[in-house]
């Protein structure tokens, strides 16, 4: 497209910080354009300049630290020239931004209505009444339910797909041509950022408003851009229309994100990884950027800085890429999605299990009110069944709320249960024995085989503790190893996850994420442990950090013959490392079975619903396949429905959901459901089980 | 609102239990018997003693004179003094509104000072105005306010002559009079809290002003004067309120010195001349007087608090 | 870097890159380079330990005697009286050096009582929460209730008001609540924290957790509030002394010079000058030390619930 139809073209941007030793460049010879109604995707990993370019364009980058040049035309403006004045006139009316994360974006001190009414009357000069009543409106309009009433709400009183939604209607509330939304899903569930991505959709095609998408997340490209801008490392590497990439990228940085994308592999095969990590601005490599981490690096690659190349100029085909051997490399797109079965489910299936999980319980009391009495209790486990054989990995998939990090701390006895047994059986010779009975010296015992690893790297490492203290932790604790004999065997745990013993005198802030997470697995691993719990090990880490852990995790099972209970909101990831994958929502296990049955023919709607939320990085058939986008949020486990619990937001959910608890189905292959769908009246069932898992099983491969 | 502030109530009952009495146990760290040292030590005449020891029940059990010391509070009476005439609660309520001038006036001078001097500086960081108010609040903090006092008076009053130095008008005699009586001690009192004040207000401003919500409001494109003057203000308000609502409390207890310099016959020098003289119930009741409107100050403070943090009313 | 390279491969040296900025300082040295950067912390730091030294041999430094009157009364700076005289014509100097025994011996004995008190009982009531918190922190929400300086004044003036030591732990006791919210709030945010909960499911017992990891993560706010609280501490130290407790006439004391001098405010102005501006320069320079401190141990990552 020439520079005069588009909406927004921004040229040449640069961006510097001020440092401590001077200004670091932290975004060079950006450039892109946006055309009205257009949406483009600005993808990369963090540390990729991607949000600090989107807020470039907002103008929200403070000149006292920090310096824009380039330029950055706004429907035939110049922004970069604008005083401060005209800019904030520009932003919110004609440009509006939200952010990633809804929890902090609102002010908790005003109400909803109150800061859409403010962001109205900073630009439309009407009274304090219309300005809330366009807040009702468009708390309407984006789907808030009861919006007359909850435009009073504080933003507590919301949850987070809420408040993305109360984010969107103030963003739009004075019509702009151009949303900037800067990984607005990223923080939600999947069943939310489904609802939150077809409220986009649906926004732009009624009001025609182009979106800069920012995101690290090729599925919801794939699910919701036209054209894609690749970042890394400070500099767009590649821009080229939606399908273009997906099918053949021309840049080796595109090939390797959507090659280490774990909807990607094959099950039970390693993941593809994009080696080393985004180098730092202020240190980045010569020549191109990429070229320490590319696998078609060549000396010609390190000699001098790679310009853009253009393969297309013509409007919205554009198309560049900058690497030096674009021409001559054929590069691979996104992966077919595959449907092959996962790793042998009969991994261990004979033996007697490692784990048991009985009727498994956890109520938290609600004290409120005057007297702070008990008035009720938050069922955040409710009587959960599951067994884990040796060797075996048992996935626990579930949204916010489902209660299956709670299940990871209840399993190893970090909080104490409200009820079920926990019968671990380290030794195949003996019986197990119930951890939820133990007490003092005993319990300290039988959780030695047991460990868990959490999601957070930077804050499971104590930062006063050095490398050694804490790989060396449970070895002085369990074994009274000191001093040398103590740091010998840190050491060799180190080198066992890929580390070297050198950086046993380091402390935890001197690693980035992925070998933090490392190091909690050596931490772990000291022990010699048989079974061990990873609570959203990966869901803090970058694609390509991610899949480096991942395949960590499959090394050491194949090596050590651990058995993992692997516990992640991301049913991709899920479904990948696992041998059975179970589901839970609002405490309860809803289905259970083998990793390629739950994940490939689902017989619980909800589990249809997860699998459908989850954008398949292909934008042709994700365009095309159906969607089940459920309704509302998760109900409260304070108060969860009766009957199924699902039955509120279940699109098939029938009188009987609501009355009764479903009993226990099993399937001919061996899933266990809990679904009325399958027990109730026999002329249903064989029926909807069929029809449930042609239609969802059709979807996910199709 | 209304069952936070009936809790909050609630819960002061056993707080005021508590206080009164750690106030009356003051009674215990009184060294060798208390009746001796009380009337004077090696100075004491037996009838003294006698009349002490019977006065304060010295001779029952310690419990016992907890007690009635106690449902006698309750109900207003602190005792007499034991040197002087009068009722202990007649004295305080007397005293009591020169220190409670002196503690309002301190607050008016810290808001006057500390909030400008604050927005200005979080506004601004790292400025040269920014730099003046950190120096300046850190100095404001370091120095005594009774020396402060004393220059004040070194200046205004001695070498110049343009405000009284000593003694006291009840604003019902002249407003003027109360009004010129208060400047220098409220200044002096007032000067440490403005800047602790300032030094408060500019780091939650600061802190406000870089979070996420204020982001989304300028990326609204609402006026700078709006977003620090309405919404960060609010928001960076509970701290500094703290802050305040504490050194509100601090100030009726700790006017003494300045009391004592300026020849003002409020509370804290009737306290601080009961001290000299060991005189019991002065000593106890004063202490409880000023303990309990500490705890409705700060009661106070946490109802604005609930106001200025609607999430904390839910807990 | 190397993050890629297969299990059991040793890697190269890891990189800095994802470190987030506030974390904690972990090694001495980069500590004192921060803080050494810091100019007016320096001087501060030096400032103080100046002061201390002059207090500790003030009988060999001091040009004069404690007590020793000269002729001229109430003088500006002459001949070997560098800061003057005082009403009676002793040697300003001198005394200011003598007074500044008091200052400090109070101020770190009050920080130092208090401090042993309130770690033992803040690390106990953030960690073990419950009933014990409960019971703990009532107690020192009462404390809490009475203006410091009264209650200080009232403790020690029962216990005996010519002493040094009653003034301190009269101060003490005063200074315990503060510590305690502090600690305890700091505590209550670390344990919070997933490596506590980490320790824990490797086995450690409460011991090695308060040791090992709860107590070296809130010792650096812990630290800053000690440097501010020396201070606070002098800064009442002269206030008391002002009014006559603690070192009695003929000895000297920063607050007692101030109000002998007061006594002359409608004869000399000087006398009145001097020992304030020493308070303000020594209370200032702990303040920039606690600063100092500050910054040099990162930004507190853990902020108090109070």
């Amino acid at each position: 497209m020439s520079a005069d139809d588009a909406l927004l073209t921004v040229s040449g941007l640069g961006i510097e910080f001020a440092g401590v030793d001077g200004w670091i460049q932290v975004v060079e010879d950006v450039g892109f354009s946006i055309a009205p109604g257009e949406t483009l995707g600005l993808v990369g990993e963090s540390g990729s300049g991607k949000t600090v370019s989107a807020l470039a364009v907002m103008g929200l980058i403070a000149r006292a630290n920090g310096r824009v040049t380039g330029s950055i035309r706004f429907d035939g403006r110049e922004l970069l020239e604008l005083a401060d004045d005209d800019m904030r006139l520009v932003r919110g009316a004609e440009i509006a931004m939200i952010f990633q994360e809804p929890m902090t974006s609102l002010n908790p001190a005003f109400t909803v209505g109150n800061q859409i009414a403010r962001a109205v009357r900073a630009h439309q000069s009407v009274s304090k009444s219309k300005a809330m009543a366009r807040a009702v409106e468009m708390l309407d309009l984006v789907g808030i339910p009861d919006a007359r009433r909850r435009v009073d709400d504080y933003p507590h009183a919301f949850s987070g797909g809420m408040r993305q939604r109360a984010m969107i209607a103030m963003a739009l509330s004075c019509d702009p041509k151009l949303l900037i939304a800067d990984e607005p899903t990223t923080a939600l569930d999947v069943t939310v950022q489904a609802q939150i991505l077809d409220l986009m959709r649906s926004i732009q095609a009624e009001f025609g408003t182009a979106v800069l998408f920012v995101t690290h997340d090729f599925g919801v490209v794939a699910d919701i851009c036209e054209r894609v801008a690749v970042m890394y490392a400070g500099e767009i590497v590649e821009e080229a229309p939606v399908h273009e990439v997906f099918v053949r990228p021309h840049h080796p940085y595109s090939e390797g994100l959507l090659a280490s994308m774990p909807q990607a592999a094959r099950p039970g095969e390693r993941l593809t990884v994009i080696p080393g990590q985004v180098p730092r601005p202020g240190s980045l490599p010569d020549g191109c950027r990429f070229h320490p981490r590319c696998s078609y690096a060549q000396p010609e690659c390190i000699a001098a800085p790679v310009p853009l190349t253009r393969r297309s100029e013509s409007g919205s085909d554009a198309a560049s890429a900058r690497c030096v051997r674009e021409s001559e490399l054929t590069l691979q797109g996104a992966p077919e999605i595959s449907a092959a079965t996962a790793p042998s489910a009969a991994v261990g299936a004979a033996s007697a299990p490692l784990l048991e999980v009985r009727g498994l319980r956890k109520e938290f009391p609600i004290v409120r009110g005057f007297l702070r009495r008990v008035q009720g209790h938050v069922h955040a486990v409710d009587g959960v069944d599951f067994s884990i054989a040796p060797g075996e990995t048992l996935g626990l998939v579930g949204e916010s709320g489902s209660g299956k990090s709670t299940v990871a701390r209840l399993v190893l006895r970090l909080i104490e249960a409200s009820g079920g047994s926990v019968v671990f059986a380290p030794d195949p010779e003996q019986a197990g024995t119930d951890i939820l009975q133990l007490g003092g010296r005993a319990l300290q015992r039988g959780r030695r085989e047991m460990q868990i690893i959490f999601q957070d790297p930077y804050s499971s490492l104590d930062p006063r503790s050095t490398i050694a203290n804490a790989v060396g932790e449970p070895l002085e604790i369990h074994e009274g190893l000191r001093g040398k004999e103590r740091d010998q065997r840190s050491g060799d745990l180190l080198e066992l996850v890929g580390m070297g013993r050198h950086m046993l005198s380091r402390y935890p802030y001197e690693f980035s994420g992925g070998q933090r997470q490392r190091i909690a697995v050596a931490r772990a691993l000291a022990l010699n442990p048989r079974l061990l719990v990873c609570d959203e090990p990966v869901s803090s880490l970058d694609v390509s950090t991610q899949s480096q852990v991942i395949n960590l995790l499959a090394d050491l099972q194949e090596r050590l013959g651990l058995a993992y209970l692997f516990i992640a909101h991301d049913l991709s990831v899920v479904r990948h490392i696992s041998h059975r994958i179970a589901v839970m929502y609002l405490g309860r296990i809803v289905e259970i079975g083998p990793a390629a049955d739950v994940a490939h023919s689902p017989t619980h709607p909800y589990t249809e619903a997860l699998l459908s939320a989850i954008p398949v990085p292909d934008p042709v058939r994700q365009r095309e396949r159906k969607r089940i986008v459920l309704e509302g949020d998760i109900p409260s486990p304070a108060d969860p429905p009766n009957g199924c619990r699902f039955h509120t937001r279940c699109p098939y959910a029938m009188d009987v959901c609501a009355l009764e608890d479903p009993a226990p189905f099993e399937t001919p292959n061996g899933t266990t459901v809990w679904c009325h769908l399958h027990t109730a009246g026999p002329s249903l069932a064989g029926d909807t089980v069929l029809s449930l898992t042609t239609t969802a099983s059709s979807e996910a491969h199709a | 609102m209304a069952t936070f502030i009936l809790r909050r109530l609630l819960a002061l009952i056993p707080l005021l239990l508590l206080i009164s009495f750690v106030v009356y146990a003051l009674v215990l760290i009184v060294p060798g018997d208390p009746s001796y040292t009380l009337a004077g030590g090696t100075k004491a005449d037996p009838a003294t003693i006698i009349r002490i020891r019977h006065q304060l029940h010295l001779d029952e059990s310690f419990l016992s004179q907890y007690w009635r010391w106690f449902t006698h509070a309750i109900q207003g009476d602190l005792g007499h003094p034991l040197f002087n005439r009068g009722t202990v609660a007649e004295n305080i309520w007397q005293r009591f509104p020169i220190t409670l001038s002196l503690a309002l006036g301190a607050m008016v001078v810290s808001f006057l000072i500390g909030i400008p001097a604050g927005i200005l500086s979080a506004i601004r960081p790292g400025t040269w105005l920014d730099r003046l108010v950190t120096l300046g609040s850190s100095t404001g903090i370091a120095m005594p306010d009774f020396w402060v006092a004393m220059i004040l008076v070194s200046f205004f009053a001695v070498s110049n002559n343009i405000l009284p130095s000593l003694g006291w008008v009840p604003i019902s005699e002249s407003l003027w009079g109360w009004f010129e009586h208060l400047i220098l001690p409220c200044v002096a009192l007032g000067l440490a809290g403005g800047a602790t004040l300032a030094r408060q207000l500019r780091g939650s401003l600061i802190d406000v002003l870089d979070q996420d919500y204020i982001r989304s409001a300028r990326a609204m494109g609402l006026r700078e004067r709006e977003i620090i003057g309405k919404l960060a203000l609010k928001n960076a308000a509970a701290a500094p309120l703290t802050i305040a609502g504490i050194q509100f409390a601090y100030l009726l207890g700790g006017t003494f010195i300045i009391e004592n310099i300026f020849s003002m016959p409020g509370l804290g020098s009737y306290l601080l001349s009961a001290t000299g003289s060991k005189d019991l119930p002065v000593i106890q009741g004063g202490v409880l007087v000023v303990a309990l409107i500490f705890v409705l100050v700060n009661l106070a403070v946490d109802i604005g608090y609930a106001y200025l943090n609607p999430k904390v009313q839910l807990q | 870097m190397s993050l890629s390279s297969p299990v059991g491969m040793p890697t190269a040296p890891v990189g800095e890159h994802d470190a987030p900025e506030d974390q904690l300082i972990s090694s001495t040295r980069r500590f004192w380079s921060r803080f050494f950067a810091n100019k007016v912390a320096v001087a501060g730091l030096v400032f103080i330990v100046v002061m201390v030294v002059v207090a500790i041999f003030a009988n060999v430094l001091a040009p004069h005697s404690e007590t020793e009157t000269f002729s001229r009364v109430n003088s500006t700076p002459y001949g070997s009286h560098w800061l003057g005289t005082d009403f009676i014509g002793r040697d300003i100097l001198s005394r200011l050096m003598f007074g500044a025994r008091a200052s400090f011996q109070v101020s770190f004995q009050v920080v130092g009582m208090a401090a042993l008190a309130a770690i033992p009982i803040g690390l106990i009531a953030g960690y073990f929460g419950g009933r014990v918190d409960s019971v703990i922190m009532r107690i020192m929400d009462a404390g809490f209730a009475f203006p410091p300086l009264i209650l200080a004044l009232v403790v020690a003036s029962l216990l005996g008001r010519g002493s040094l030591f009653n003034m301190s732990i009269a101060l003490a006791i005063v200074f315990v609540p503060g510590f305690v919210r502090l600690l305890r709030g700091q505590v209550l945010a670390v344990r919070e924290e997933t490596f506590v909960e980490a320790s824990r499911s490797l086995g450690a017992g409460h011991f090695r957790m308060i040791r090992r990891h709860i107590f070296p993560n809130v010792a650096s706010p812990l630290i800053v509030q000690l440097a501010l609280a020396l201070g606070y501490a002098l800064l009442a130290e002269a206030g008391l002394s002002f009014i006559g407790l603690g070192v009695q006439p003929p000895g000297a004391s920063w607050g007692g010079m101030l109000n002998q001098a007061y006594g002359q405010i409608f004869v000399a102005s000087w006398p009145l000058i001097v020992p304030g501006v020493a308070i303000a320069l020594t209370v200032l320079s702990f303040n920039v030390i606690a600063d100092g401190l500050r910054d040099a141990l990162g930004r507190e990552r853990f902020k108090s619930d109070a």
